[in-house]
């Protein structure tokens, strides 16, 4: 699967980070697109989310895959074209290297590959790119 | 599973942003917000504050956060309503970050 990579260093400790993630509500306020987040599991660990694009409203179900404080947090959008979501945070001295991993499938048929191969990956990066700076900004002072 | 696509977002409240101004350390924003049913603005505010990590104090039609430098006021009507955010901390980055993440709850909280 092709995949996209992003990473910043932020200025504040990896347990912080974390808290963004393990909370999956918490995503709408970072993930560019992303309106609501809905039927949350009792533990967290499957949801709803609801994209608005362009007037349009594209809902679908994920489940996170791989929790482990505060170093490395997985999911996985489970409907349509899968993707796999992986968030890192290595302590770099009193900072925190935070990366994002993206992987996604490309539509199977031909014509629709031909056309959105591209497309889907600057869209990705893009995406990628704006939520890692989206948490720095709103985790430093 | 398959995705699900839907043209009209019944959810949704119609929230406008009628006004903005920006200076180096503040920035100012009203929003009209349309809603066929009442909106308790209070708890759709505070849920997005707590998710963005900041404190908030309620005192009236009226949420402090960021320890009082950043304000979110509001004139409710019935089936409409004048929201006031001014912010006074953080960079411009974050200030637009912020604004923008409550805009988006005015418009999509349920």
């Amino acid at each position: 699967m092709p995949k996209v990579t992003e990473s910043a260093l932020v200025a504040a400790p990896a347990e912080k980070i974390f808290q963004m993630f393990v909370e999956p509500q918490r995503a709408v306020m970072f993930v560019p697109g992303l309106s609501r987040i809905n039927n949350i599991s009792a533990d967290k660990r499957s949801w709803d989310y609801e994209f608005n694009w362009l007037g349009l409203v594209i809902s679908g179900h994920s489940e996170c895959t791989a929790s482990e404080a505060p170093k490395r947090y997985q999911f996985k959008t489970v409907t349509g074209n899968k993707s796999t979501w992986t968030y890192r945070c290595e302590p770099d001295g009193a900072n925190t290297k935070l990366s994002l991993e993206v992987e996604y499938e490309v539509p199977q048929q031909q014509l629709a590959r031909f056309a959105s191969e591209t497309v889907l990956q600057k869209m990705n990066q893009n995406t990628a790119r704006e939520i890692v700076s989206h948490i720095k900004t709103l985790l430093e002072p | 599973m398959s995705i699900r696509i839907r043209i009209i977002d019944l959810r949704r409240t119609f929230v406008l942003k009628i006004w903005s101004r920006d200076t180096d350390l503040r920035s100012r924003q009203i929003w009209f917000a349309i809603h066929p049913r009442e909106r308790d603005w209070a708890v759709v505010f505070c849920n997005a504050l707590d998710l963005l990590m900041e404190t908030a104090k309620v005192d009236r039609q009226r949420i402090s956060f960021a320890e009082g430098t950043g304000q979110i006021a509001w004139q409710r009507k019935a089936f409409w309503t004048i929201i006031c955010l001014d912010i006074s901390a953080f960079s411009e980055k974050k200030r637009h970050l912020l604004a923008a993440a409550l805009l988006k709850s005015a418009r999509y909280s349920d």
